[in-house]
């Protein structure tokens, strides 16, 4: 009879945060974006920076919307479809480059009205655990 | 814990590139600025062509009202396309002032993001 080769020892499963940080290991922040990292408030910068990255992509998406409805608008040559396509792609561009660049504004307005400071909803204050 | 810092002005790390100027953030610049450029000179062409044709319509038409009117909606239609192709630019850049939101420099932003 052959005999019994035990099965080798696996590593145990990680239970607590501690484990699992060793399992883990530790992981450094890639070197631009150190900010982010190393410091509770990095997700806050985050959001801000795609904040304003997205408020002027729209804003250049809509100028350069409104060019291409004037294109449509000359190549129209009185076709009454194309006029009515156009006309409304012209109205619908402004209507959301408005909307976005009030924003701001009516995040200010709604949180005058409903907290009582412009600023609560714009740059609130994050209560957790230890502040 | 790292001060938050602008990227401040980028330098290309190869210096012999220069088709944009040197900077990154104006590179952005330069390129939107082309892209729009191109396409309101192609909107000056258009409107060229279609108020040629609308007026060697309108000469051909020879007193055929309905024929007329189509030429005469044409040569409007193409006003009205390039007048707002035109306005485009000007009109969201004094939205961007009175909202207070540059929307015309995004170098600027570039500039100002927080890494």
């Amino acid at each position: 009879m052959p005999p019994i080769i035990p099965p080798e020892p696996r590593e145990p499963v990680p239970q607590s945060a501690t484990d699992l940080k060793k399992f883990f290991g530790t992981f450094k922040a890639p070197q631009n974006i150190q900010a982010y990292g190393e410091d509770p408030s990095g997700l806050i910068r985050l959001f801000n920076n795609i904040l304003r990255v997205a408020l002027f992509a729209s804003g250049i998406f809509a100028l350069i919307n409104l060019i291409i409805s004037g294109i449509q608008y000359i190549g129209s040559s009185g076709n009454p479809d194309i006029t009515k396509q156009a006309s409304s792609r012209i109205w619908m561009s402004l209507l959301g480059l408005v909307i976005a660049a009030s924003s701001l504004v009516i995040a200010g307005i709604i949180g005058f009205v409903f907290f009582g400071d412009p600023l609560a909803i714009i740059n609130p204050s994050i209560y957790g655990p230890g502040s | 814990m790292p001060d938050p810092q602008s990227i401040g002005t980028l330098q290309l790390k190869q210096p012999g590139y220069t088709f944009f100027g040197g900077n990154p953030a104006g590179q952005v610049g330069h390129l939107l600025s082309n892209v729009i450029g191109f396409i309101t000179l192609i909107a000056g062409l258009a409107f060229l062509f279609y108020f040629m044709i609308g007026s060697i319509n309108w000469i051909t038409s020879a007193g055929d009202t309905t024929k007329a009117q189509k030429a005469r909606s044409t040569l409007t239609n193409a006003l009205i396309g390039l007048v707002i192709s035109v306005i485009a630019y000007p009109l969201v850049f004094v939205l961007g002032q009175v909202f207070g939101i540059p929307f015309t420099k995004p170098k600027e932003l570039i500039n100002s993001l927080i890494f």
